[in-house]
């Protein structure tokens, strides 16, 4: 690895100073003032392993609550920052307090994807991503994700409008529309040298050449997002949040997903992207998988979430990040009771989080449905009374006008859109 | 670019050539080396079988223990789910140092061509110990054999079963569906319509799904092993494509699954899935009808067929029609090393970084293709920016290997013989250093097609 290269990845996941010159982006000038699809941005963070709704965000005046959660509950008295008289934001999200004071910060509660019963993370995800009806975890005939599906009925969208941040695939913005993919921590270390016989070699096979030509201008870009400290240390391997929950019961070791980036790096590229050409983003956060010891298991990958946020409201600018949404989904809940190794286990209903300065509040929304055992699903699950997919079609109608027709019938299939929940303004 | 037909042999039907071995061969070399490998030893054996599924049965007892339990009980759990990670990820090494040994490198294209259409992918933690000894037990014992002995020893693999939730499909009216008020599970009866048999748009309808479905009920798995159970199966009888069959009854629907793979739209759709896969995105007709017709004639004959596929002039026609999928690319780059089955594991020379952890940068991790329809098959589904940005990142990470053991001109003519072209030689030769020289290479469209 060369020096540059080791700096530059120590800056992406150690301090960095945000903001950057045009120069930084070859993408964004080659094809300036082209139609683009708005203004708006829009970032999906999933959060893999089933994020506790209840714990992030707390009922703390549900009556039954606290019998339920001896040690899980979150609460005022505990440290939670009390939003608004009934529910309370865990302590490690603190770090999003400023936004609900400024209206950029709501929740969605009691909410789920159609997705029942089996509880399992493959197919919760799969549900999550792909958008379908299926209470069984089945797929749409397409198997692409929802976010692409919305792409096709984006004027003027192109492989830059939406790119998935992370190593590996992403189902969520997988499917037959272009869009790109990246890993803020992917280096190209060949010498500018060893890139120009690559290129002479390639230059007679399109699709090589564009690929690698478009490759090589993301890194520069992304090289050039950093200034130069050559005195950083360099980053500390294993960068695993939390337990992944995929490999839990004898996934191999490694090299069978790809390593987990951190939740800054992320939201760094992202936000930079944004900046240009881009006007959606999608990245995952891991280690939400809680069956443990929560209370100390949790704190890392809230963490994570908060430090995403707050890094994505900073590398945006004042100026998108009014005109932006943050969605952060997951693949299902947890059980309302805490389990007899103070952990959680899968459950149904759960929480979806949002940010930006395109959100019309600072409020909790969702019908609350009450813990009281015949409240529950299954007398064991917080009670879906929402479909969370209705909640990511208004947002895609709010941010980019999508029509009620399209987000019924082909982004999320089987869809009722029903009244606007009035989380964007 | 002009190849001689050893050089076509070894790039677009096998995985690239060996320093250390000869080429493909002739087609009746090749059909002996699908033979040979039907009739290999298996990597996952009956007893390592057994002794996976109870290693998963420990795992999850020391996981329990360790949820009541305090830290001794934790450090036992931690330590027991090592091992079995160890022990799954050891079996993916030699899967990978197999492919890269053999010397029958079109027979090793040829099962991963039926595992991929027939896909499992790991669906739950649990499901890995299942999954790892599947390509070995269901698929690899049939590639020279016929196709419905393949099929039906699929849909007998705990593997298949539980990834397409067969082992949840209950007849409504079976013992167990009326006791515990289950239904049918439609998942896998799709799929073997659609995907496995008579392909997308074939000549079937949902109420062929529902018998076959019915047809299915009672392929269940106990104890980590295929069991068909009486109890879950529907009685009656089902019309399957007009014919119709016993229901509750194991070999009426085995002998339902036989007329599936003879039938005429199975033919041509493995026909043209064939052809893709080893010509071209877009393949010629002619190819398509010949192989179809062998197939019938047949009756899905796995050698017959693929006899045909060589015997064919249209297969024969200059290379590079195709990309080569991350894994095909690593196996190449591998062989074209001359790498040993030592060097291929955690503390080789080719460890997990280079490996298996760079299958899951590229996007091709083992058994973690997207859905049941496999991995994609089409050029522009891999060589997108993110795609070649992680292939340049390994080219580059190998080529620090490679640098130690061998000249950059010398690798690039073993990986690809006379289909290297003077250009890419050309500059693998003027690289500034030997470890850029065969990242070069290893980014080439020279050596990313075949």
């Amino acid at each position: 690895m060369t020096a540059s290269a080791l700096s530059r990845r120590a800056l992406l996941r150690g301090g960095l100073t945000l903001g950057c010159s045009a120069a930084a982006f070859p993408l964004a000038t080659r094809v300036t003032f082209a139609a683009a699809p708005g203004d708006n941005r829009l970032v999906v963070i999933v959060l893999r392993g089933a994020l506790d709704g209840l714990a992030a965000v707390g009922p703390y005046e549900d009556r039954d609550y606290r019998a339920m959660r001896p040690t899980l509950a979150t609460h005022p008295d505990r440290g939670g920052l009390d939003l608004d008289g009934r529910f309370a934001l865990h302590p490690r999200l603190s770090p999003l307090a400023p936004l609900w004071r400024r209206g950029e910060l709501a929740v969605v509660h009691a909410v789920s994807t159609p997705y029942r019963d089996q509880r399992s993370h493959f197919d919760g995800q799969d549900v999550l991503e792909n958008g379908a009806q299926h209470a069984d975890g089945r797929m749409t005939q397409g198997r692409d994700g929802w976010l692409n599906r919305a792409l096709s009925h984006l004027p003027g969208a192109r492989a830059e409008t939406a790119i998935a941040v992370g190593r590996g695939s992403m189902l969520l913005l997988d499917g037959d529309n272009p869009a790109l993919s990246w890993a803020p921590d992917s280096d190209l270390t060949l010498s500018p040298q060893t890139m120009d016989l690559l290129r002479a070699i390639s230059a007679r096979d399109p699709l090589f050449a564009a690929a690698t030509a478009e490759a090589t201008e993301i890194d520069a870009m992304v090289d050039g997002m950093v200034a130069p400290a050559p005195d950083m240390a360099p980053p500390v391997g294993g960068l695993d949040v939390g337990s992944d929950d995929a490999g839990d019961m004898g996934g191999p070791m490694q090299g069978d997903r790809p390593e987990r980036i951190d939740a800054r790096s992320l939201a760094v590229l992202s936000a930079e992207m944004l900046r240009g050409e881009s006007r959606i983003a999608a990245f995952s956060l891991g280690g939400y998988d809680t069956h443990r010891k929560q209370t100390a298991t949790i704190r890392k990958p809230l963490e994570q979430l908060a430090e995403a946020i707050v890094t994505l409201k900073a590398g945006l600018g004042p100026e998108i990040w009014g005109r932006t949404a943050v969605m952060c989904v997951t693949e299902f809940g947890r059980t309302a009771r805490e389990n007899g190794s103070g952990g959680t286990d899968h459950g149904t209903a759960g929480a979806m989080i949002y940010a930006g300065g395109a959100l019309s509040a600072a409020r909790v929304r969702g019908r609350w449905p009450g813990l009281a055992p015949s409240d529950l699903y299954q007398d064991r699950d917080l009670m879906p009374t929402d479909d969370l997919r209705r909640h990511a079609a208004w947002t895609l109608r709010a941010l980019f006008g999508l029509p009620g027709s399209a987000l019924e019938r082909d982004v999320f299939p089987g869809l009722a859109l029903g009244d606007d929940p009035g989380t964007l303004a | 670019m002009t190849s001689d037909q050893e050089t076509i042999a070894t790039l677009r039907f096998g995985l690239g050539p060996r320093p250390d071995a000869r080429g493909e061969g002739g087609p009746a070399e090749m059909l002996r080396g699908l033979e040979a490998l039907a009739r290999g030893p298996a990597l996952v054996d009956e007893a390592a079988d057994r002794a996976l599924w109870a290693e998963v049965r420990d795992v999850r007892e020391a996981r329990g223990d360790a949820r009541a339990g305090g830290k001794a009980e934790e450090t036992a759990f931690a330590s027991e789910r090592k091992d079995l990670r160890r022990r799954l990820e050891a079996i993916q090494f030699a899967s990978l140092a197999r492919a890269a040994a053999t010397p029958h490198g079109f027979a090793e294209r040829m099962a991963r061509f039926w595992t991929d259409h027939f896909t499992v992918s790991v669906k739950f933690p649990g499901h890995w110990s299942r999954v790892a000894g599947y390509p070995d037990q269901a698929i690899r014992p049939h590639v020279a054999g016929r196709f419905e002995d393949m099929l039906t020893a699929v849909v007998r693999h705990p593997a298949m079963l539980m990834y397409l939730d067969q082992d949840r499909s209950f007849g409504p009216n079976s013992r167990a569906g009326k006791r515990r008020d289950r239904g049918l599970n439609e998942n896998l009866a799709r799929e073997l319509l659609e995907l496995h048999t008579l392909g997308a748009g074939g000549p079937y309808g949902q109420e062929d799904v529902q018998a076959l479905a019915a047809l299915l009920t009672g392929f269940a798995t106990g104890k980590g092993r295929f069991r068909y159970r009486p109890a879950m199966a529907e009685p009656g009888r089902f019309a399957l494509l007009g014919v119709r069959y016993d229901g509750a009854d194991e070999a009426e629907t085995l002998s339902a699954l036989r007329a599936l793979a003879r039938h005429p739209a199975t033919a041509r759709h493995l026909a043209r899935k064939l052809a893709v896969h080893f010509v071209a995105d877009d393949p010629p007709p002619a190819l398509v009808d010949a192989l179809a017709s062998r197939w019938l004639e047949t009756q899905g004959d796995l050698s017959a067929v693929v006899a045909a596929l060589l015997a064919h002039p249209a297969a024969w026609g200059p290379l590079g029609g195709k990309v080569r999928t991350p894994q095909e690319a690593l196996i190449a780059a591998l062989r074209a090393a001359g790498a040993g089955p030592a060097e291929i594991g955690p503390d080789g020379a080719f460890g997990r970084k280079l490996t298996l952890a760079a299958l899951a940068d590229m996007g091709q991790a083992f058994h973690r293709a997207p859905g049941p329809d496999g991995w994609p098959e089409d050029a522009a589904h891999w060589i997108t920016p993110g795609g070649m940005a992680a292939r340049l990142e390994w080219a580059a990470r190998m080529g620090r290997v490679l640098a130690e053991r061998v000249d950059p001109r010398a690798y690039a003519v073993a990986a690809l013989g006379d289909a290297l072209s003077p250009e890419a030689a050309l500059a693998v030769s003027r690289a500034a250093e030997r470890w850029e020289g065969h990242a070069l290479l290893l980014a080439s469209p020279d050596f990313n097609r075949r």
